[in-house]
């Protein structure tokens, strides 16, 4: 039965954690998760609709560069064919005409001719049959401020509408007029998109859904943008997605997963919880078992000393009514030999002395039946660990010590201290000598108040050592400090010290007491050392 | 035959007295001593005489004292008397040597014939030591040839064994006798025996 000291249980009960133990902590912890999952969630569909916009911008910016990149090569052949036929013809109209018919987005195309010194005429156009052409006059002055040999880019007038210009020599010209609009075809451009054109200058075109008047919380729009590539026409191609929170936070999912992480999270906290009251009541069981043990422990002790006491009482009474007893036994034994010396055999005097003779042999043999009757418990003596029985006495007088606010120390040796010795008997001395250095520390009021016990080997065995900081022992009580009925303390009976010694001799053993150099009294115990341990101790207990 | 000195240890003045009254009706001398630690300066001054020990003193037990004078060569015959009868403190007295363990109060024929007996044991023991101390001054084959003496063997065998002429065994026969202080065979063989005893 080994007893911790009771503080570190309590300490450790402490220690268990709170995790979601309020419902506001559950609520919060769920809150957490749910915004985690929302955000998680809404990350991943942007990332997932902005590669969508990016991909169908990059699909749509390929296909209007192929498209515009087709121009540059009506423009050369046009022009090509504009110079070869300097008079107006029906070749240059023939072309013209078959290129409007497949490419519907050029709507109009122009053969201009530029008299220096006068305006420019056209000599040929073409127009689709929807295309309503700019005015001549406005192409032809717009031609006449090219470079010979370049194409160019124009604006025009018309919402969506640009022009694609080449001037072949000082006197020819060849325009034409596209419909930006019809860059893109409809089942190109996804349901989501605005797409926009735009030139340096500004926009040329918007088509497609309509960015909506209130973007709404948290709506976002997704945009993606690249430059046509072309070297005459210099347009920029974006198309914007507008993406609203429902779009980034299907509802459905996010109900779902708050109620399964919310039913998953009162699941944890019930079974936490479950857990951390078994744990507790487990602890408080421990500490109600250990608690109980240290009570058997001193009931044990307080048995033991009480009938040790009696016994010690009634040992010490023998004793000191011995002495007179001898006295008189002997006193009238030699009364008797003096009176038979001086011829007064069988007088009364020699009876009287006789008489005095039987009384104290009679008391001699009551004392003898008490000393009987007290000696009759013979001590269980078996091979201990004295080491183990001075920790497990230490740990029950720390409680009445740390009460009294003194200090207390223990030294054991590192292996065990094996005794031939009774272990209830030899914790009372020991609980004894702790109580009466307590006393005597108590007595100076001192606050650093302290009392050490060490177990170390000595030459015939075990010594155990009790030190304490008090007043010490005065050098006339010293020599009686064992004596039956003599106490050092006002309401002392005077028998724990002659208790002890009777204890430790019935072991073999001795006790002896002195003042420490230092200050305060050492009492020593000392027992003969055994060979090894018999486990015969209450294990079970 | 006379009684050796007594010397009596108790710490209780009643006792001393009343001891040292009966014992004197007895014509035994007896000295009395209330303090162990002062007699225990005073013993090696002393007549070796019959030790009477109290077992409970202040300061120091009966059997303590027992063994602190037979460290300084007082190991004179002991009686521990104590008021405490009990078997333990007895068996512990008898292991450590102690002739007699009487419990108080003490019949005055128990107590006479327990100190008539230590007393005796005294003798032996001064007889011993008597006997040692003869046999120590003789020489190591004076003792050799003691001890064929003591065998009763004769001065021819005595010779024959240890490769001697007769004369010459004759001559240490002299010597010793003049040694021992006695002529006798059977002197010879006590004091071998007792003389040259561990």
């Amino acid at each position: 039965m080994v007893l911790p000291i009771p503080d570190a249980a309590s300490s450790r009960m402490r220690a268990r954690p709170t995790f979601l133990r309020s419902s506001a902590a559950l609520a919060g912890g769920w809150l957490l998760l749910v915004a985690a999952f929302g955000l998680y969630s809404a990350e991943s569909h942007r990332q997932a609709l902005e590669l969508d916009v990016s991909e169908s911008g990059r699909a749509l910016q390929r296909a209007v560069s192929q498209r515009v990149a087709q121009h540059d090569a009506h423009l050369t052949s046009l022009s090509a064919l504009g110079l070869a036929q300097a008079q107006p013809s029906e070749d240059f109209d023939l072309v013209a005409k078959s290129i409007l018919r497949f490419y519907p987005r050029i709507v109009a195309i122009d053969l201009i001719r530029l008299a220096p010194g006068e305006g420019a005429s056209v000599v040929s156009s073409a127009t689709s049959a929807d295309g309503a052409t700019a005015s001549p006059e406005e192409v032809s002055k717009a031609v006449a401020a090219l470079t010979a040999g370049k194409a160019a880019y124009g604006a025009d007038a018309r919402p969506g509408h640009y022009r694609l210009m080449k001037r072949m020599n000082d006197t020819m010209a060849v325009s034409l007029d596209i419909d930006g609009a019809k860059l893109v075809e409809d089942e190109e451009l996804p349901r989501w998109a605005l797409l926009r054109l735009a030139t340096g200058e500004g926009t040329l075109l918007e088509m497609g859904a309509a960015a909506p008047a209130d973007t709404g919380f948290l709506a976002r729009t997704i945009r993606f943008e690249a430059p046509i590539a072309s070297a005459t026409q210099p347009l920029r191609l974006s198309l914007q997605r507008h993406v609203t929170l429902a779009a980034l936070l299907p509802p459905l999912p996010l109900a779902l997963f708050a109620a399964i992480s919310l039913a998953g999270l009162v699941l944890v906290r019930s079974l936490l919880r479950h857990r951390q009251e078994a744990a507790l009541a487990r602890e408080a069981a421990e500490a109600a078992a250990r608690r109980e043990a240290l009570r058997q422990h001193e009931t044990k002790l307080a048995h033991a000393l009480r009938i040790n006491s009696m016994g010690e009482m009634a040992s010490g009474i023998a004793h000191e009514l011995t002495q007179p007893l001898t006295a008189l036994l002997s006193q009238s034994q030699a009364g008797r030999r003096l009176a038979a010396a001086a011829g007064l055999t069988d007088t009364p005097v020699d009876g009287v002395l006789a008489a005095n003779v039987l009384q104290a042999k009679r008391a001699a043999d009551i004392l003898v039946r008490l000393r009987a009757y007290v000696g009759r418990s013979a001590p269980e003596a078996g091979v201990h660990d004295l080491s183990r029985h001075v920790a497990d006495i230490v740990a029950l007088s720390r409680i009445d010590l740390d009460r009294r606010g003194i200090a207390l120390d223990v030294d054991l040796p590192e292996g065990p201290a094996p005794a031939r010795i009774d272990p209830v008997e030899i914790e009372q001395v020991i609980h004894n000598l702790i109580r009466n250095a307590a006393d005597a520390v108590s007595e100076t009021g001192r606050a650093d108040g302290r009392v050490r016990v060490a177990l170390t080997p000595d030459a015939a065995g075990h010594a155990i050592r009790v030190f304490d900081n008090g007043t010490g022992i005065a050098p006339d009580i010293l020599p009686r400090l064992f004596e039956p009925f003599f106490s050092g303390k006002p309401d002392g009976m005077g028998l724990g010290l002659s208790l002890c010694e009777s204890i430790v001799e019935r072991f073999d053993g001795s006790i002896s007491a002195e003042n420490a150099a230092a200050g305060g009294a050492v009492f020593t115990v000392r027992l003969p050392a055994a060979d090894g341990i018999e486990e015969r101790e209450e294990a079970a207990e | 035959m006379t009684m050796a000195p007594v010397y009596l240890v108790d710490d209780d003045e009643g006792v001393r007295s009343a001891l040292s009254l009966l014992l004197g009706t007895y014509g035994i001398r007896i000295e009395t001593f209330g303090d162990p630690t002062a007699f225990l300066a005073r013993a090696p001054k002393l007549k070796p005489g019959v030790l009477l020990l109290d077992l409970r003193m202040p300061a120091i037990t009966g059997l303590q004292l027992h063994e602190k004078l037979a460290a300084i060569g007082c190991d004179w015959p002991t009686i521990i008397c104590t008021g405490h009868g009990d078997v333990h403190a007895c068996r512990r007295a008898f292991k450590a040597g102690v002739v007699d363990f009487l419990t108080k109060p003490i019949d005055e024929q128990v107590l006479v014939e327990a100190l008539q007996q230590a007393s005796g044991a005294l003798d032996v023991h001064a007889e011993r030591a008597e006997a040692a101390k003869l046999v120590a001054q003789l020489t190591e084959r004076e003792r050799e040839v003691l001890d064929m003496v003591g065998r009763g063997w004769s001065t021819k065998e005595i010779a024959e064994a240890l490769q001697l002429s007769p004369r010459t065994v004759d001559t240490h026969r002299a010597n010793i006798a003049q040694k021992l202080g006695t002529t006798s065979v059977a002197e010879f063989a006590r004091l071998s025996l007792i003389g040259q005893a561990p």
